[in-house]
């Protein structure tokens, strides 16, 4: 969710996701960064990303990755599935707290 | 996917982030380090990424496979062992499974064999000396004892109830009968054959719904008074008596001494209404009057006889109608003819419509139940192949371990699978420890018993149990000087243990040798004390023997003398010096077998 959510806004190489993800999340989430090759390569599969090579701003030859229509629509799905069990968990505590 | 482009981007990721660092002004190999460490196992990562795209169980499976290939081609006998047993009990099942088949589950090969029904009658016991009603004339009763079965179920008819039952077509779209005749005399050019033969009225294959290969089948016209003879013979009897079924088309056949023209050849597979004998020849119902002469057959009196029961009767049920509903139908009419014309007022028999589709059931209702405990047998004969691999898959594991474990015992390193020949033939040992486990045990037994120290070998054993193996101990102190050895000492024994299963003493040591009176130790209160050179390098007190005074023939002789020979040879040299006059081991007994078994030991002989 966090990979398509970052590529919706700009296509990206590895390292590049793998930084702003890391950014983003203000290094609060500790995943090391070998993991996300794996899950770029269930995307890839599933055909919610797409890649091609390109040049990255260091001059050197990389894969950039970028959503497809599938993948926004997946993403669409997670976010509203992840929101409504956010909802639902955050409900229950507040029920429970003194 | 390409896993060198994975590659060439985890490299990519790596030298972006370790350039990144070096700009920020981490030194250039902690930035590299810290770039990889960061990014984790590259090749796991590549191994993952990897599974997403192909099978792994598949990949997997097939190493598998190799590997259990490998392990079967690197051990050929063992491998012949278990196909042969497996080979045997899945021969074993699938025969029994074939014979099952047949017998029980095959339908007949006929057209719809669904709707092709049996007729039968059923009859409640009845008192001996009732049935004169059955007989014709007195003889004809066999038809129907024939026909019949222990549960009291009546397969035969007589023909003018199978003429009543031929009227039904409301029932049945065909009714046809056949009388069978095992072991009928068959004759074709001149020379004659037993067979089984089966007499068939005109419906019977066109109701059947069975076409002939070659020719025609026998038709209603065939099976009148006055036709010509004409027979259909059976494809394997075709192939049989005439070389091929085509050429068969207007031969003869004799049966019982009459002629018939073959007309057709029936198809390979069908082998008529009963599993249980597949006849050769089909004739018209009408011409058995004519090959059996007897007075029953005259003027078609069997054909008119209302009381001869000798026609088994089968038919195809109309389209719609049920067994139940047909047998509901049949019953009141039959126990009416029953009631006519078998002479007996307080008996009613039942009507049966039985599924035809696999044939009569006589066969199956016969072997059906020693069938199933056949089957339920090669099952078991499966599970005890199963389990036979599982003992050969044990018995491979522990094949090689008693021979290693028994070595480490002894602390000796294992010895090679195959001992040079020299080493086998010269010391017993070593050929016993070629041998396996049971033949070690049983070898070890005879050769004590030949010798005629069996006990020794028990003692020998004992001692080895109780850990108590350094006889030193027990000579120092012995039974009755109130010696018991410390556990300090014990320790020793154990120490020295090693060394005295190395030193021949140990092996055979009952007859204990002995100094010479002139150069024992002086240990002066026990003057007569037999003393005991140690095993070397345990530091018991030994003596020291001359190796010349030796005569050995082994040596002479060009054979090189054992491995452990030699060590034990080497580690016999004493320490203190002292010379030990000897008897030449040659005088005694003893010590010829052990000069020849232990060449330039430097043992002692004992005293006589």
């Amino acid at each position: 969710m966090m990979i398509l959510q970052t590529l919706r806004r700009e296509s990206l190489h590895g390292y590049a996701l793998a930084q702003i993800i890391k950014r983003n999340s203000d290094d609060l989430l500790q995943v090391e960064e070998g993991s996300l090759y794996p899950a770029l390569q269930r995307m890839l599969k599933a055909g919610w990303v797409a890649a091609e090579w390109g040049i990255s701003t260091r001059n050197r030859k990389v894969r950039i990755y970028r959503i497809t229509a599938v993948g926004r629509k997946q993403l669409e799905r997670e976010v509203s599935s992840f929101q409504q069990m956010l909802e639902g968990i955050s409900r229950a505590m507040k029920a429970v707290r003194p | 996917m390409n896993w060198e482009r994975l590659r060439a981007e985890i490299d990519a990721h790596i030298e972006e982030k370790a350039l990144e660092l070096i700009e920020s002004g981490v030194g250039e190999p902690e930035a590299w380090e810290r770039a990889r460490r960061e990014f984790g196992n590259a090749t796991r990562v590549m191994e993952t990424s990897r599974a997403v795209w192909v099978w792994t169980w598949l990949e997997e499976l097939t190493q598998e496979l190799r590997y259990g290939l490998r392990a079967m081609g690197a051990n050929r006998l063992f491998t012949l062992l278990a196909v042969a047993s497996l080979a045997l009990g899945i021969g074993a099942n699938t025969a029994i499974y074939s014979f099952m088949e047949a017998i029980l589950l095959r339908p007949l090969p006929v057209n719809d064999p669904a709707s092709v029904v049996a007729l039968k009658f059923h009859r409640p016991k009845r008192p001996r000396g009732e049935t004169r009603g059955f007989d014709y004339e007195g003889n004809m009763s066999n038809h129907i004892t024939s026909g019949g079965s222990f549960d009291g179920n009546y397969s035969v008819f007589p023909y003018p109830a199978f003429e009543m039952f031929e009227q039904r077509s409301d029932l049945f779209a065909a009714t046809f009968a056949y009388h069978g005749q095992p072991e009928a005399r068959l004759t074709v050019n001149g020379a004659a054959t037993l067979g089984d033969s089966v007499y068939v009225s005109g419906g019977f294959f066109a109701g059947l719904g069975a076409s002939p290969a070659f020719g025609r089948a026998l038709t209603p016209e065939d099976d009148r008074l006055g036709a010509p003879s004409v027979a259909v013979v059976s494809a394997g009897f075709a192939q049989q008596s005439y070389g091929s079924a085509s050429s068969t088309l207007g031969k003869t056949v004799g049966v019982n001494g009459r002629c018939f023209t073959v007309v057709g050849v029936t198809a390979p597979d069908f082998f008529g209404v009963n599993p249980e004998w597949t006849p050769k020849v089909y004739l018209p119902l009408h011409s058995y009057l004519q090959t059996q002469a007897s007075r029953f057959t005259e003027d078609g009196k069997l054909l008119s006889d209302t009381a001869s029961y000798w026609l088994d009767v089968m038919a195809r049920l109309q389209p719609g109608v049920t067994r139940e509903r047909a047998q509901a139908a049949l019953d009141p009419a039959f126990a009416e003819y029953f009631k006519l014309y078998s002479g007996t007022t307080h008996e009613k028999p039942r009507m049966l419509v039985m599924d035809g589709a696999r044939g009569l059931d006589s066969l199956r209702h016969r072997y059906s139940q020693p069938l199933y405990v056949l089957m339920a047998m090669v099952v078991l004969i499966l599970a005890i192949a199963c389990s036979n691999i599982a003992n050969l898959l044990a018995g491979a594991r522990f094949g090689s371990a008693p021979r290693n474990g028994r070595a480490a015992e002894f602390g000796r390193k294992p010895l090679p699978r195959h001992p040079p020949v020299a080493y086998r033939e010269s010391s017993p040992l070593s050929r016993r420890r070629s041998l396996g486990t049971a033949g070690r045990l049983l070898e070890r037994t005879h050769a004590h018993g030949a010798a005629g120290d069996g006990a020794r070998g028990v003692h020998l054993a004992r001692r080895l149990e109780r850990g108590r193996t350094c006889r030193n101990i027990r000579r120092r102190g012995g039974r009755r000087s109130g010696f018991r050895p410390r556990p300090g000492m014990a320790g020793d024994a154990r120490r020295c243990l090693p060394c005295l299963a190395r030193s021949p003493l140990f092996e055979r040591g009952r007859r204990t040798p002995m100094v010479s009176h002139e150069h024992r130790p002086s240990s002066g209160r026990r003057a007569n004390r037999p003393f005991l050179p140690a095993a070397g390098g345990c530091g018991i007190v030994r003596a020291n023997f001359d190796e010349s005074a030796i005569p050995s023939t082994r040596i002479q002789s060009g054979k090189s003398p054992a491995p452990r020979d030699q060590h034990a040879a080497g580690g016999l040299p004493g320490r203190s010096g002292g010379r030990v006059s000897r008897t030449d081991p040659a005088e005694t007994r003893f010590g010829a077998w052990r000069s020849r078994r232990y060449p330039g030991s430097g043992r002692a002989v004992g005293w006589r």
